[in-house]
């Protein structure tokens, strides 16, 4: 067991080493595409008149009206810009996982490297413990690092914006803001997403591990299948039409690993977005006593474990 | 340890298909031996079985563990090389050899940049930028730098042109082979590997048809070129193969009397695929 940690590392670089490109460049491009929408915005911005409350200013007048509007409407606007922000980077990153872990038993059985893998005195079950460890800490710890930098360089740029219009970056931004509650939330959410998004990986390994071939249609249309399976099982054996209970369980999860805290988000505190992200944080931490999420913990144990055992057998597509 | 590889009874089924059919098997360390069969004989999946890659029936004990259970014990002491083409696309040389020294305790990484330097092939290429002889010798490279006790090769020069299949098994023989060690190795170039063989294994329907070492192979079979007037005389003794090169027959006996056989012109040894072709023949009739 010992060494088997101590192989652990050098699992979870290979892993990083394949995945370069999806771990860390997607991160990357995202935040870029943060960064250059916003030039995007001020070009146009210039050309046009931004509007507050209905009355029409040029850019420079708004920059310099921001400053008196009410701290609380400052802190709304700031926040909401930045948990938008980290709450795209995580559906990304659900997006990034999923396919990694589609291929991650799969690539390489169609490629034949699953015979040079199978040479070296690691065992399956490391190597597919290694590949969902990649996915619930390398690939979020990328994403979560790429995201706080975006917050704080698109802070700093809107800043750089505001000091060529004469505005007051410090009273207008950085006061009402909460930088650090911003990279709570991050962090929380990409927890949270994890808890929520494990059966789903777990399902996405299983697949991985036994698919001959299509590993995406199989992971996406055998759960819409047992799903219409069940429904249609419910009409036909009860007359009942409302057994939407396998789809309502699917989407739930897929809505909570997408967008970790959406709801939070955007759910409105009288006209204005959430401001303070360390309630949402808070209101995401109560998750935690929904049964939903250990139920789904239990299937990506089983999915894990199922997975575990079939890497021993297949060796080809 | 007397025997590295012991096989009993062992068995695999593919439905009704019996790739493996009660096999018994014994290999000592410090040979090489040649599996030769044809295709769909079982080679490969008793090789498979020999590296855990599959579970079978019957019992099958290599360095005295379950291969199927106890792989990853197992591969601290065993390497193989399936096929050219299975070391990863997308990674890169330092790269590999920065895995490999990781998970592998009797690697040394050393050995490997030593095997590499004698080649094209740099540290920075990544895998896809190398031409299939170059990853055959990266793959070999790997491989000659673990201290193993046995080395499996399923058809390592597959599709390499004989420069590279030359040296590979030129290598193989100069820097890692050490009467110690023991390499098992399949291939359908059997030209190629007969002269570095010390026994032979032959496979067919998933049956062990033939197990002997090469000087057993020498004792007991003889191919004469026959002179054209002992021909009826070397019939009458019942060779197991004749056949005619450039007007000369040649024909292939087993247990003669040497010394009779002297009389009918000239003894050589058999080629391994000759002798292949004549024990399939005989078991067929």
């Amino acid at each position: 067991m010992n060494t088997a940690i101590k192989k652990t590392p050098a699992l979870l670089k290979r892993e990083y080493w394949e995945h370069r490109g999806a771990f860390r460049r997607t991160p990357l491009v995202v935040g870029a595409l943060f960064l250059a929408g916003i030039l995007i915005f001020w070009i146009t911005a210039m050309a046009t008149s931004v509007h507050i409350k209905g009355i029409e200013y040029t850019l420079k007048q708004g920059i310099q009206k921001m400053a008196e509007l009410p701290p609380e409407i400052l802190s709304a606007i700031w926040n909401g810009v930045l948990t938008n922000i980290s709450l795209l980077f995580l559906m990304v990153l659900f997006i990034v996982v999923f396919f990694y872990l589609l291929g991650a038993l799969y690539d390489d059985r169609k490629d034949g490297s699953i015979l040079f893998w199978k040479s070296l005195p690691v065992s399956d079950t490391h190597t597919v413990l290694s590949k969902m460890l990649t996915a619930i800490s390398v690939a979020p710890a990328f994403f979560v690092v790429i995201a706080a930098a975006t917050q704080l360089l698109v802070l700093m740029l809107i800043s750089l914006i505001f000091l060529l219009y004469s505005g007051s970056p410090v009273a207008s931004i950085w006061q009402p803001v909460s930088l650090a509650g911003n990279w709570v939330l991050l962090l929380t959410g990409a927890a949270i997403q994890v808890l929520w998004a494990l059966p789903i990986y777990g399902w996405l390994l299983l697949v991985s591990a036994w698919a001959r071939r299509r590993p995406f249609l199989q992971a996406v249309f055998i759960p819409i299948v047992v799903a219409f399976g069940w429904y249609w099982y419910n009409v036909l054996t009860a007359l009942r039409f409302t057994s939407g209970e396998v789809f309502s369980a699917i989407f739930t999860r897929l809505g909570h690993a997408m967008l970790p805290y959406a709801q939070g988000a955007l759910s409105f505190n009288g006209h204005l977005l959430s401001q303070d992200p360390l309630a949402v944080a808070g209101q995401l931490i109560h998750e935690l006593a929904n049964p939903t999420i250990y139920y789904g913990l239990a299937f990506a144990i089983v999915n894990t474990a199922l997975a575990i055992w079939i890497r021993r057998y297949r060796n080809t597509t | 340890m007397n025997t590295i590889i012991s096989a009993r009874n062992l068995s695999k089924k593919y439905g009704s298909f019996k790739a493996l059919d009660n096999i018994d098997l014994d290999i000592a360390p410090g040979r090489i031996i040649g599996l030769i069969g044809p295709n769909g004989a079982g080679k490969t999946t008793l090789l498979k079985a020999l590296l855990g890659l599959t579970n079978y029936d019957g019992s099958l004990s290599v360095l005295g563990l379950n291969p199927f259970s106890e792989r990853h014990k197992l591969m601290q002491d065993i390497s193989f090389i399936a096929d050219v083409a299975v070391l990863p696309k997308w990674i890169r040389v330092d790269e590999i050899l920065d895995f490999v020294q990781s998970v592998h305790p009797r690697f040394s990484r050393g050995e490997a940049e030593k095997h590499i330097r004698r080649t094209k092939i740099k540290l920075r290429h990544k895998i896809s930028e190398l031409s299939k002889g170059m990853v055959a010798q990266l793959h070999l490279a790997l491989v000659m730098a673990i201290d193993a006790k046995l080395l499996v090769l399923d058809e390592p020069t597959l599709g390499l042109d004989i420069l590279f299949r030359k040296e590979f098994y030129d290598n193989l023989l100069n820097d890692y082979f050490d009467h110690q060690r023991t390499i098992l190795v399949t291939t359908h170039q059997v030209e190629e590997v007969e002269h570095i063989l010390t026994d032979l294994l032959f496979i067919r329907s998933g049956r062990i048809v033939l197990d002997a070492s090469m000087d057993e192979i020498v004792e007991n079979y003889f191919e004469v070129m026959v002179r054209p007037d002992s021909l009826e005389q070397a019939r009458r003794l019942e060779p197991l193969t004749e056949r005619t090169l450039f007007n000369k027959h040649i024909m292939l006996f087993r247990h003669q009397d040497k010394a009779a056989l002297e009389q009918l012109g000239e003894i050589r040894r058999p080629g391994v695929a000759d002798l292949f072709v004549a024990l399939l023949k005989e078991e067929e009739q």
